[in-house]
């Protein structure tokens, strides 16, 4: 698959369009998920998948089949793009500490649209690093080796974001489930 | 390290916004008009502009064309064929007379 990939790739950097739409239509939903749960800004998550293609289209020896998969390394090149972003935008938000616990059930029992916005809105409030750990672990089902690969860091590191991650997340939940009561 | 079963559950309930409809649109024109793309592509696409080129003749030129191809294959196969020899000082070879007669007639 990898193999097939990177001589997929090869081909869309030297102008086959057809090998360029199997690549843009295999990984731009999860470059686009994953750009969306970062940025919480669909229009920028458009551009941000947009200038991941270009990247790889403008230097394809950079991708090495036997290190990563091309998703890896195509989330890797999102990543990037989403931080440099938010160095623009310098809002970052600092995660209040709260110790409230937090009942699934809550979010079960809302619509599905509104259980979203609340979902989004407790996500938002993680910082960058973690909401991204939570999404290449727990969403998008990357090995712990992967998305710590996507992250740039070790897998101790990588644990440690996950693990105050999903305390973030039940203490914002709990918090916007209290705030809705 | 284990996924959290309960969180995955929770955060997988979540999906992005519709992308807008023209999405793929954009980016293939991106992808089209890419300098580093176009470069490479540049001699592959004359050849693929070349093979699969288009040439729409109005049909009154067509039939004058051919009318004319088919004169000149006519015109060039009345013509004789090889280049003209000259022929002057040219003389038969004179053939020597030759008797033929029975090996029983001679004895």
């Amino acid at each position: 698959m990898d193999d097939a990939e990177h001589q997929l790739v090869v081909l869309a950097a030297h102008g086959d369009e057809r090998a360029f739409r199997a690549l843009w239509s295999s990984h731009r939903d999860a470059l686009y998920r994953f750009a969306c749960w970062m940025l919480q800004d669909a229009a920028a998550a458009e551009d941000v998948v947009q200038d991941c293609f270009m990247a790889l289209l403008e230097h394809p020896a950079r991708f090495d089949p036997s290190r990563a998969s091309l998703r890896a390394f195509l989330l890797g090149i999102a990543r990037n793009q989403c931080r440099n972003r938010w160095r623009r935008l310098a809002s970052e938000v600092e995660l209040k500490e709260e110790t409230m616990g937090y009942d699934p059930q809550t979010l079960d029992a809302m619509a599905s649209n509104e259980a979203n916005a609340i979902l989004d809105a407790a996500v938002g409030r993680l910082p960058p690093l973690q909401r991204e750990a939570l999404f290449l672990f727990e969403y998008e089902g990357l090995s712990l080796e992967q998305a710590s690969g996507v992250a740039r860091v070790g897998v101790g590191t990588f644990k440690a974001r996950l693990y105050r991650a999903r305390e973030g997340v039940k203490r914002q939940l709990a918090w916007l489930a209290k705030e809705r009561a | 390290m284990e996924t959290d079963p309960e969180m995955q559950r929770l955060i997988r309930r979540w999906t992005p916004p519709e992308p807008s409809a023209d999405r793929d649109r954009r980016m293939i024109r991106r992808y089209r008009s890419s300098d580093s793309v176009t470069r490479a592509a540049g001699w592959r696409a004359i050849w693929r502009r070349f093979l699969h080129a288009h040439l729409s003749v109005p049909a009154p030129v067509l039939a004058l064309l051919l009318l004319i191809a088919g004169c000149l294959v006519i015109l060039s196969l009345g013509k004789p064929d090889g280049p003209r020899q000259r022929m002057d000082g040219f003389e038969p070879v004179v053939l020597p007379q030759i008797n033929v007669s029975r090996a029983e007639a001679a004895q």
